[in-house]
Order: structure tokens, then C-alpha cells, then sequence
């Protein structure tokens, strides 16, 4: 946890590339630095999958099952014989698509209904927000099971539901920082002047709700990330024979009177990832001063 | 549709649910069977995570940066990011095939023996209460912290008051509301989480019997128990909302 309430930062004389400056002091300090590489670690291992993983992750050898930690595979094999660092490898790929497709998806929807219901306000807005408290009455979990009965199972439709079920909650932060937007003075001076509602939401209210979407987008990652894996512990997510963390988790829970310790390496793997993201999210709240998301 | 929708809907609040596509069995019985245990793990998770939790977050503010608040804090971001599945799936390797003390799966109803019951309920609360603790403990301690800066708790300590009777009477019930409000929230997440956790303890509740319903597309039982899961969301969220006015007389008027 990051107690320390940083004072929003002083926006320096070069305000042309902020994405750059918040980017600058993530990296100051040691927590963002490090989540932030454990991300971009990952990234590069899921592109190289292939060239770092030592084995075929699908490649079956029923004879050595379910084999500790040797020099030859270094965390052991799974119920099949494959190698379990090589599904691992290759499972980092799920890890990195399905957050960003899920999360793409809630910010798809979340962000233009969000932006109109806080600017507009009035029926729109009524309209809008009845619905995501309609949805928001249903844990996430529970939704995203819902919709994937609908869709059948998938790791597609897995990452669909879950995005699905992250919109109203990106909705609700966008309206509310975008509520609290349109009373400034430059809002009315945009409007007086003559600009169309489509200019005034995409270009006036959009900057000022980056910041806390971006710490809103950042903590959703972790969330999606945990989602998928439960959902493909459950089966309803990816599907034999590919491999994810939550998959592989189930695989290894059912064979866990066998091999006590297969549950750790994926588990693991789980935690630090889902922890460099809320870290992040933390960082980036503190860079930001955006304190209205806590 | 919207004759078949409201068809549903006035046999639905009647309790009448219609009948599974796949056991030919009436939903309302079939939930009816599998809610027990799910209702005991979701409760003793709860009553867990509140109790660990406001216990821990008022030790940590109440002691802030010692080696509580640091311990606390750390335990609590763990809680946060580790998946309960995943907790789960350690407490059973550690408890059931380490030391075999408790059970790896399984329910006993309750009307076997409380020991019984408790037995096989306690690691799937334990595991299920993990990140609801957490959050209720970081909650209590920014509480707790905010709280103790404040003149009014300068005044009591002035008139002498200190210990317990502080803690009672100015601190808590003065951090209570955004502590209640998590509360609320992470009770209704916990409804999902238990979902998962039944499929690691080999549980056969609700979870067990929507996610069976889910891959056989047996969509009058989703759908019963979408419902009833709303329904007992939007009751916490009123209990959560009444509560306010119990905790802090200002918020009646």
C-alpha cells in the first residue's frame, strides 16, 4: 500500500507530452519502477514465447509425469508430462491479451456513455446511470458467468463478458469526474463560443478525465487478469489444450493429492502479476493528485 | 417477449422459477438444496472478515508506522492480490495432505454436528475472507488515522479520556461509515468469489450449480440464480444504507 499522499504535481512549463511526464514519475519511484517492469517483462516473454520457452508447451510425454524440479525441467511437469515452465511461457500470452481486450472493452463502452451521461446530464444521464445500477447489482463474477452462458464458453467470450461486466463501473467514475468537469469555466466558454456538444465532450471533457481513467484502467487489468483466471479455473474460460495461469491452477488442483506442490508455480505467478498492477494503480493515483477514485 | 418476460416475472416472485432443461427437476428445489452451503460459507467468511479485519485496521491506525501498522499493511496488499482460489488450493495442500487435520472437500450440513460443520466450512471461509479482510482492515485504519487527528479527539483526551472508552466511543463509531460502505461492497463481490471457491473445495452450492447449469445451457436455473443473487445483493446494500443512520444519528434527518 502507498501511503504517501503526494501533493498533485505542479504541471511544468512543457505541458506538451503529459503522457510522458506522468510516465517519468511512475518510474521515480521504486514501487512503480518495479511493477512497471514486471509488466513490460512480460510483455517481452509472451512476443518471444516461442525463443525462451525450453519445451513444446503441448508436447505430452506420459512417462514423465508429474516430475519434481530437475536441471531439465525446472519446475517440474504437469499431469500430461508437458513442461510446466513452457505452459507458463506460453500462458503469459492470455495474460496479456485478455486484460487489454477485456479492459479495451469496458473503456469502448464505459467511456463515450460516461462522458455524454455527465455532460448532458438530465434524461440521458437518468437513463444511463439506472442501468449500470441495475448491472452493478450483480457481482462481477456472477455476471460474467451470466453473460458467458449466453455466448457459451470460451476464452473469447470470456474476455467479451468481462469487459462487458467492467463498463458500468468505468462508466460510473467517467460520469462522476466528467460531473464535476462541466462546471469550469472553460466549459461555458467552449459552449459560448459556439462549439458542437461532440467538441466540447471529446476535446474539453475528455483531457480532464484521463487521469482518473488511467488509474481506473490500470487497477482493471489486475482485476480482469484475476476474472479470466478464475473463470478458466472454473473451465468456462480458455480451453484445452492452451494453456492459462488460472487453467493450469485448475489442472494442478485436481491432481493435487499427486503432487501437492504443482498448485505453486502458476499461483505465484498470479499474485505478482495482479500485484505490479495494483501497485501501478496506486503509483499512478499518487503521480496523478486524482484521490476521487480511492 | 415481453408477455414471456413478464409471465416469468409474475411466477418468479411467486417462487416458481419453472423447471431445469436438463433434470426436469423444479429450480426453485434445486436451489433451495444447494443454498445451505453456500450460505454457510458466505457467512462465516463474512463474520470472519469483519471481525480480523476491524480488529486489524484498528491496531495498525491506532499504532501508526510500528511494526503492527507496517505487518498490517503488507498482509493486506497480499490479501488483495493473491486470488482466493488460489489460497484455497494452499490451505488444502497444508492442512489436508500436510498435517491431515481437516477435510480437502466436501459439506456436512449443519444439523450433523456443529463440529462437523465447522470443520469442513472453515478453510473455504478462511480462503474466501482473504481479500474482504483485507480491504475492511485498510478501510479501518484510514478510518482510524483520519479519526485520531481530528480536535474532538484532542478534546476527549484532554478531559482525561484514553484507552478503550476513547476507542469505543469517539473512534470507531466515527470511522464506522466508510468501513460499513466496504463492508457492503466487498460482501456482494464475496457472493462471486464463493463461486470459485466451491469448485476448489469439491462444495456443491449454488456456484457448483450455476456453472453446471452455465456449460449444460440450462438457462431457467442461470437465470434463478442471477436473480436471487441480485436480490440478495440489493438487501445487503439496504441493511448497508439503514446502518448509516444506526451509526451516526446525523445522516437520519
Amino acid at each position: 500500500m502507498t501511503t504517501s499522499h503526494s501533493m498533485p504535481v505542479p504541471l511544468p512549463a512543457s505541458r506538451r507530452r503529459p503522457g510522458l511526464r506522468v510516465l517519468r514519475q511512475i518510474v521515480r519511484r521504486p514501487a512503480g519502477a518495479i511493477s512497471l517492469c514486471l509488466l513490460v517483462g512480460l510483455v517481452f516473454v509472451a512476443v518471444f514465447a516461442p525463443l525462451i520457452a525450453p519445451y513444446d508447451p503441448y508436447d505430452q510425454s506420459l512417462r514423465d509425469q508429474f516430475q519434481g524440479p530437475s536441471s531439465e525441467h525446472w519446475l517440474g511437469t504437469d499431469d500430461f508430462g508437458r513442461d510446466v515452465l513452457s505452459r507458463l511461457i506460453y500462458a503469459t500470452r492470455i495474460v496479456v491479451i485478455a486484460p487489454v481486450v477485456a479492459v479495451g472493452l469496458a473503456v469502448l463502452v464505459g467511456l463515450p456513455s460516461g462522458l455524454f451521461a455527465g455532460y448532458l446530464r438530465g434524461r440521458v444521464d437518468a437513463v444511463l446511470s439506472r442501468i449500470a445500477d441495475a448491472l452493478l447489482s450483480i457481482p462481477a463474477i456472477v455476471a460474467a458467468i451470466a453473460i458467458v452462458a449466453v455466448l457459451g464458453p470460451g476464452i473469447g467470450t470470456t474476455m467479451i463478458a468481462i469487459g462487458l461486466v467492467f463498463a458500468p463501473r468505468l462508466f460510473r467514475i467517467v460520469r462522476g469526474a466528467t460531473l464535476s468537469v462541466v462546471e469550469e469555466g472553460y466549459i461555458d466558454a467552449a459552449q459560448s463560443i459556439g462549439a458542437s456538444t461532440n467538441r466540447v465532450v471529446w476535446v474539453h471533457c475528455l483531457p480532464n478525465v484521463l487521469a482518473p481513467l488511467l488509474v481506473q484502467i490500470t487497477l482493471m487489468m489486475g482485476f480482469a487478469l484475476l476474472a479470466e483466471a478464475g473463470l478458466s479455473f472454473l473451465g468456462l474460460g480458455v480451453q484445452l489444450p492452451q494453456a492459462s495461469w488460472g487453467s493450469m491452477l485448475k489442472a494442478a488442483a485436481d491432481q493435487q493429492f499427486r503432487a501437492p506442490y504443482a498448485v505453486i508455480p502458476s499461483g505465484v505467478c498470479l499474485t505478482l502479476t495482479i500485484l505490479a498492477f495494483n501497485t501501478l494503480g496506486d503509483v499512478v493515483r499518487d503521480v496523478t493528485g486524482d484521490r476521487k477514485t480511492s | 417477449m415481453a408477455v414471456q418476460f413478464g409471465s416469468w416475472l409474475l411466477s418468479a416472485v411467486q417462487g416458481d422459477f419453472g423447471t431445469s432443461l436438463y433434470t426436469d427437476r423444479s429450480v426453485a428445489e434445486s436451489l433451495m438444496q444447494a443454498a445451505p452451503a453456500t450460505i454457510s460459507i458466505s457467512i462465516v467468511a463474512i463474520l470472519l472478515a469483519a471481525v480480523l479485519g476491524v480488529t486489524a485496521g484498528t491496531l495498525a491506525g491506532l499504532r501508526r508506522d510500528s511494526w503492527i501498522d507496517r505487518g498490517v499493511s503488507l498482509l493486506a496488499t497480499l490479501g488483495i492480490a493473491m486470488p482466493s482460489f488460489w489460497v484455497g488450493l494452499l490451505l488444502v495442500s497444508i492442512f489436508s495432505f500436510q498435517v491431515n487435520w481437516l477435510p480437502a472437500t466436501g459439506y456436512v450440513p449443519i444439523t450433523e454436528g456443529l463440529g462437523e460443520w465447522l470443520r469442513h466450512i472453515i478453510l473455504p471461509a478462511v480462503a474466501l475472507a482473504l481479500a474482504m479482510t483485507a480491504e475492511i482492515a485498510r478501510q479501518t485504519r484510514g478510518g482510524v488515522v483520519d479519526v485520531l487527528s481530528r480536535p474532538y479527539v484532542l478534546a476527549a483526551r484532554a478531559r482525561g479520556a484514553n484507552g478503550g472508552w476513547l476507542v469505543r466511543k469517539h473512534v470507531l463509531r466515527n470511522s464506522a461509515i466508510p468501513v460499513v460502505t466496504v463492508f457492503g461492497l466487498q460482501s456482494a463481490s464475496l457472493l462471486g468469489g464463493v463461486v470459485i471457491i466451491e469448485a476448489v473445495f469439491g462444495v456443491s452450492g449454488l456456484g457448483t450449480l450455476a456453472i453446471t447449469a452455465v456449460v449444460r445451457q440450462d438457462y431457467p436455473v442461470v437465470q434463478a440464480y442471477v436473480v436471487l443473487v441480485a436480490v440478495i445483493v440489493i438487501t445487503i446494500n439496504l441493511i448497508v444504507d439503514v446502518s448509516y443512520g444506526w451509526i451516526n444519528p446525523k445522516v437520519r434527518s
